[in-house]
């Protein structure tokens, strides 16, 4: 049919075709100049994004009283489930797509390096004296600021404190006081712990907050310089507190998944869960009425109670976007620091990460202030001890069904800091 | 043979250095009058014109599916871990390291054993009920949207709802048990190593049940009547006839189920993620290969883990390889019964 063919070839010849695309993306491309030039003289939309979605109403305000100040810059907030949101941040990074104001996972920018990341360089724009140790150091890079962590928050135990007072119990400060405690309130009927076992990261807390309490912020240290080992004979009595407080953790807790477990807790249907201060939020959104306290995991010894603290996302400055943009996202991640941006956190979110935020209204968050003064770095925070929370994930389920013993248990762990040991 | 239509052929068309030249039929010797011939390509397009409807499905495939799995197999050869520059080359090390984890091996051997499960229950219990609605009653129709309904529910859903219903402190299961007097059967469904995989089988076979049913209820209107009634006629009973008639007309419909079952089950992801979590509790008794490579690609939580993409990736090709090979194979064997019968 070479009428048919003709007609294919003129309608379809290669060159015609290339012709065609090229007219079309020159059209495009002036017409972004176009259109990007004349928007950039008027208005700036940031887009960013949370893994908090519970936080989305405090985050606007934070976000409006900047734009209060800053008119011209608006932002486009998204909010993403926690357990998503690594995924999400990922593969965004692998396709170019990350938000304009890149919120990175704590202790990720420290184990990766800044040039894995398309972040601008914030050295000169931030104020790294302006924040509190533990967030200058997963920021700071060999001189360089690189981001600004939104918040800060500290891990211990929650408390009931109705159940607490219904059952006359003293708040255990030592290993033999809290299972003490937990073994009253069985007798009581109540369960004294509530633990989400199914992915493993209430386990891990658990797990680190007990060893905190033996090595303190010194000995982790040592922890990370390799000069102490989680198999050091005392070190593995934390692995077998874990195992021992077996008994005392809700029914089923083995498959009771992390948001499950929040909600049992906050319902009262258990007196005291592993539990860090952006939980607290969570708590009371289940529950408005929740009466509850903070206390710091219990020491060996009388006196050697422990905290752990880290940083919620690191806000850093997409370097890929226009000149105006990237201005406008640093002028937003310099403010963050302040202290007037961190006393609206400090009210509505979490604890504060600049050091001049120190007197907070709310009660819970400024008992936990006070019983932080032997505080360890959530562990994943550093590179030393990066791969920690994984390795424990990987084989929490199995140390409670009794596959493996506490010693193997801290074996595989301390054979897995870093990083896989094959 | 006389060239008429004018166009260049091989006897009237010869080359005189780099020109192609075309010779007008019955003329000899003398002038050639040159010609731009058609490229050898462009020729094929010419003559096939139905590669231009083709052409952007063949452009998507490629895009989407071809050039995406090339770049797994190469980057399966790396050390990357998912952000910033590619690392090093380090050949088959990942394989190597996944062929030796025990975890890649528990979760290949729990997708097995969910397939096993799948596949026992969908030729008893699927069969059974695609027997029996395949009968002509006032409600069939009504029982087999009843039963095709789970396929329809998001599976992300459905495990929500299970998860529910089979806790221990909020869920139903084990009040009902105790309310209608088999309050010792009550458990940990989902906490108790030795019922947490069955759980699973149970769950995911209420969700496909409703898929294989109507596949064998589809192969069950093809067995013609006929061959029935002469069954009947000489004298088997309603399970030979069964057993001899229908069950053998079934073959590619059980093929097709079988087939669909295994590449569903080997890479089920979503359901069981839902249910047992990424760790596959507990303790990994019902950790499949999907949600493994998930957890190794993506991490396991939503804090600060150590992604391990280039790892995942060779697992994902590990799979990939083996349900390409597995599949071929079992469509070539059930094939081959599909022809013994025939």
């Amino acid at each position: 049919m070479p009428e048919w063919n003709d007609r294919v070839n003129v309608v379809f010849s290669r060159r015609d075709l290339l012709k065609g695309a090229g007219a079309a993306g020159t059209a495009i491309a002036v017409g972004n100049l176009h259109f990007g030039a004349a928007g950039a003289q008027e208005n700036v939309t940031l887009t960013i994004w949370t893994n908090h979605p519970e936080w989305l109403g405090p985050l606007n305000s934070l976000l409006s009283a900047f734009s209060a100040t800053t008119p011209h810059v608006a932002f486009e907030l998204t909010g993403v489930p926690g357990p998503d949101y690594f995924a999400k941040l990922q593969t965004a990074l692998a396709g170019e797509q990350v938000s304009d104001i890149v919120g990175l996972v704590e202790g990720y920018l420290l184990s990766q390096g800044p040039a894995a990341f398309p972040i601008k360089d914030l050295t000169g724009i931030v104020d790294p004296n302006l924040l509190i140790d533990s967030a200058r150091t997963q920021v700071e890079i060999d001189g360089s600021v690189w981001a600004v962590p939104l918040a800060s928050y500290t891990v211990g135990l929650a408390v009931q404190n109705p159940i607490v007072a219904e059952n006359n119990i003293t708040l255990p400060t030592t290993w033999d006081e809290l299972k003490a405690t937990c073994q009253t309130l069985v007798d009581a009927g109540v369960t004294p712990l509530i633990l989400g076992g199914k992915d493993g990261v209430h386990t891990f807390f658990i797990y680190a907050g007990l060893v905190s309490t033996i090595l303190g912020p010194e000995g982790f240290e040592e922890l990370r310089a390799g000069t102490r080992k989680l198999t050091d004979p005392d070190l593995l009595e934390a692995a077998q507190l874990l195992k021992d407080l077996q008994p005392y953790y809700n029914e089923g807790f083995e498959a009771t998944d992390y948001v499950t477990a929040k909600a049992l807790f906050a319902q009262g249907l258990g007196a005291m869960m592993v539990a860090g201060t952006a939980d607290f939020t969570g708590f009371k959104q289940e529950n408005p009425d929740a009466d509850l306290g903070f206390i710091p995991w219990p020491g060996k010894e009388v006196g050697l109670h422990s905290t752990n603290t880290g940083m919620e996302l690191l806000y850093a400055v997409n370097n890929t976007m226009s000149a105006e943009k990237q201005d406008a996202a640093g002028q937003f991640v310099a403010w963050l620091a302040t202290a007037e941006a961190q006393t609206i956190v400090a009210e509505s979110i979490a604890l504060p990460i600049n050091n001049q935020v120190t007197e907070l209204s709310d009660p819970i968050k400024a008992g936990t202030l006070e019983v932080r003064d032997r505080d360890v770095i959530v562990w994943y925070d550093v590179p030393e001890t990066a791969n920690t929370l994984t390795a424990v994930t990987e084989v929490s389920g199995q140390l409670w069904t009794g596959d493996i013993t506490p010693e193997e248990f801290a074996q595989y762990v301390q054979d897995n800091l870093a990083g896989p040991a094959s | 043979m006389p060239h008429t239509s004018g166009q260049p052929t091989d006897s009237g068309k010869e080359r005189n250095g780099s020109t192609d030249t075309f010779r007008a039929p019955g003329i000899s010797g003398g002038e050639s009058v040159p010609l731009a011939v058609p490229h050898p390509t462009r020729h094929l397009w010419s003559r096939h014109p139905w590669l231009w409807f083709i052409l952007p499905a063949i452009i998507g495939y490629a895009i989407l599916f071809i050039y995406p799995t090339a770049r797994a197999f190469y980057l399966s050869f790396f050390d990357w871990s998912g952000v910033g520059p590619i690392g090093d080359f380090v050949g088959l090390k990942n394989f190597q390291r996944l062929l030796t984890n025990d975890r890649f091996w528990n979760a290949a051997t729990n997708s097995a054993k969910l397939f096993l499960a799948i596949f026992i229950l969908q030729n008893t219990v699927s069969l059974g009920l695609a027997l029996l609605l395949n009968r002509k009653t006032r409600m069939t129709h009504v029982y087999r949207t009843i039963i095709f309904l789970p396929v329809v529910i998001s599976a992300v859903a459905t495990g929500i709802i299970w998860v529910l219903m089979l806790d221990p402190q909020i869920g139903v299961i084990n009040p009902v048990l105790e309310d209608i007097g088999l309050g010792s059967l009550k458990r940990g469904w989902q906490s108790d190593p030795a019922w947490a995989m069955k759980t699973v089988y149970l769950v995911q076979f209420w969700q496909w049940n409703g898929m294989a049913v109507v596949l064998y209820l589809a192969g069950l209107q093809n067995v013609p009547d006929e061959l029935l009634q002469a069954a009947r006629v000489d004298g088997a009973n309603r399970f030979r006839a069964f057993r001899d008639v229908t069950f053998p007309m079934l073959a590619p419909a059980f093929t097709i189920v079988t087939v669909l079952a295994f590449i569903l089950i080997f890479r089920a992801f979503d359901l069981v993620y839902v249910l047992t979590g990424p760790q596959g509790a507990p303790g990994g008794y019902t950790h499949i290969i999907g949600v493994l490579i998930y957890g190794d690609a993506f991490g396991t939580s939503g804090f600060s883990t150590q992604p391990r993409l280039s790892y995942a990736i060779a697992e994902g090709v590990t799979l990939f390889v083996f349900l390409a090979g597995a599949s071929g194979l079992l469509i070539k064997a059930l094939g081959k019964r599909k022809e013994a019968i025939a």
